[in-house]
């Protein structure tokens, strides 16, 4: 990440290649949690493992917004994407003004500014449909 | 544990009013349920106040309006079921024993709040908040899986329709205007495909209800509304919500209701509950069991929940017209109810209502369920 960039949290994704989401796994009962959970909230084991989930996934749902959030101006697309691990993910969609979405698309993480906070850039993760994926 | 019986209703003007402080519009609300049942106001032993910004001592704001004071006085903060939490609250101490007479109030001044106009802020650490997670970005996604299942965005429509219609009979109601399926359909995107017309306005407003034990209430009234079932519950984690479109919690608490106060759903004459979004109602259908699973948008079509339906829902206009002053509204659904049971709604009354149910589901928690908490009532004359 450059200089100017800072995480929108730290320990949930990298970038490699072509960006990563980090969840918690469960030593016990080995249920998945993105974001990372402090502990497990299935079975209250403290012992956690970071595992590396899937880049894609299926689009469960997904809104365009059409008024302001916290950080996003009109228009902004959100969704809830389902990973092969048993995870669903709320993450924000690459937004264009071309791009329709449809529930069960298939869709792959990346590495994007979420917004600037104070001259830095915010970096987060988003999804976007893949090329030719179904 | 004791009968307790609902005696006083009241509810102030809904609207938007930033000049009306919290206080004054509670005590507007609490003369009217004092003049409802005609108790004194020193009778009232115990008070619970439902408020959810800026609240400070809101029993004790609202109380020295009207003489009330050195009793004991307890303000929650419970999401859209705040409401809800005061009003269980004090049958919870008269059922116990405790006390014979208590007040519950919800009061909340959205239009000085900080999230007038705007969308509820996310809390400092809620990630999911900061990046675009809103109440209508969730019930945009909610009502897009519902459309899966065959909703059309004329049902949703259909909802907001119907509401507004019998919020032209309660003459109480913030917005007295009918629309047409075309109109809510046409109206500005908030969150696809959730339109202005199918969310619950910004409302200012209180509500307040006086319960008391069978005996002191026969002292008041010759009809007496008993509290049947109340049950709270708060949501499970996240990955419990499978799918988007079921509340467990709110099919947790309806179960536990309906088995308190020992009726079956079928026996419900109306109900009165969270109609934020217009899409959500039909949801609701299914958690409240008044139609089986995945049947709900049949039920809406049927014609079932409109007023002179076999159950009507939301005959006050529900938060989609009355409005929805959120800490109040878990009040003022009971309030509704009660003037069903008594005969006194007016040209939105439902034909010999004999039982009726008033729920209330909210808060957008990062983690749980969405519907943080869900809160019902089933009362009966």
């Amino acid at each position: 990440m450059s200089e100017d960039a800072v995480p929108v949290k730290e320990g949930l994704f990298d970038e490699t290649g072509g960006g990563r989401l980090l969840a918690g796994k469960c030593k016990a009962c080995g249920r998945i949690f993105f974001p990372k959970a402090p502990f497990c909230f299935e079975c209250l084991e403290k012992d956690m493992e970071e595992v590396v989930l899937s880049r894609r996934g299926k689009l469960y749902s997904y809104s365009i917004g059409r008024m302001a959030s916290t950080h996003f101006p009109p228009p902004y697309a959100v969704g809830l994407v389902d990973l092969p691990e048993g995870v669903r993910v709320f993450a924000p969609l690459m937004s264009t003004v071309d791009l329709t979405y449809r529930i069960g698309m298939e869709m792959e993480v990346y590495i994007d500014e979420l917004w600037k906070d104070d001259g830095k850039r915010v970096m987060g993760y988003k999804f976007k449909p893949v090329k030719g994926g179904d | 544990m004791r009968d307790v019986a609902v005696i006083g209703v009241g509810q102030s003007e809904f609207g938007k009013f930033p000049w009306k402080s919290a206080a004054a519009m509670g005590a507007e609300a609490v003369k009217a349920a004092l003049g409802d049942c005609g108790i004194p106001p020193r009778a009232i032993q115990v008070a619970y106040c439902a408020r959810q910004y800026d609240a400070n001592c809101t029993s004790q704001q609202i109380l020295k309006e009207v003489g009330v004071r050195n009793i004991e006085m307890i303000n929650v903060e419970n999401a859209c079921a705040g409401g809800s939490t005061a009003f269980r609250g004090v049958w919870k101490e008269i059922a116990d024993g405790r006390y014979d007479v208590g007040i519950a109030m919800g009061v909340e001044s959205m239009t000085t709040s900080p999230i007038a106009g705007k969308l509820i802020s996310p809390e400092k650490d809620d990630l999911e908040g900061h990046i675009g997670m809103t109440m209508p970005a969730m019930f945009g996604m909610v009502a897009r899986r519902q459309m899966e299942a065959g909703a059309t965005l004329e049902d949703f429509a259909r909802v907001s329709v119907k509401n507004h219609h019998n919020g032209c009979l309660n003459p109480q109601a913030q917005y007295k205007r009918e629309f047409t399926v075309e109109e809510v359909l046409n109206s500005r995107m908030i969150c696809d495909p959730i339109t202005l017309l199918m969310c619950c306005p910004n409302t200012d407003g209180a509500a307040a209800a006086i319960l008391c034990s069978m005996d002191v209430a026969r002292r008041y009234t010759t009809q007496p509304i008993r509290v049947l079932g109340s049950a709270l519950c708060s949501a499970d984690y996240k990955y419990a919500q499978e799918d988007i479109c079921a509340s467990p919690v709110g099919v947790k608490v309806a179960k536990a209701a309906y088995e308190m106060a020992g009726v079956d759903p079928k026996d419900i004459d109306l109900v009165e509950m969270h109609d934020a979004f217009a899409s959500e109602e039909i949801l609701r259908y299914e958690d409240l069991l008044l139609c089986k699973p995945g049947e709900g948008i049949e039920f809406l079509r049927s014609g079932a929940t409109a007023i002179g339906g076999r159950v009507p829902v939301n005959p006050s206009g529900g938060l989609l017209a009355l409005g929805h002053p959120l800490s109040a509204s878990g009040v003022r659904t009971v309030c509704e109810v009660v003037l069903h049971l008594r005969g006194q709604a007016g040209a939105r009354q439902t034909p010999n209502a004999k039982v009726g149910l008033a729920q209330m589901l909210g808060g957008l928690v990062t983690n749980l369920e969405h519907g943080a908490v869900a809160g019902i009532h089933i009362l009966a004359r």
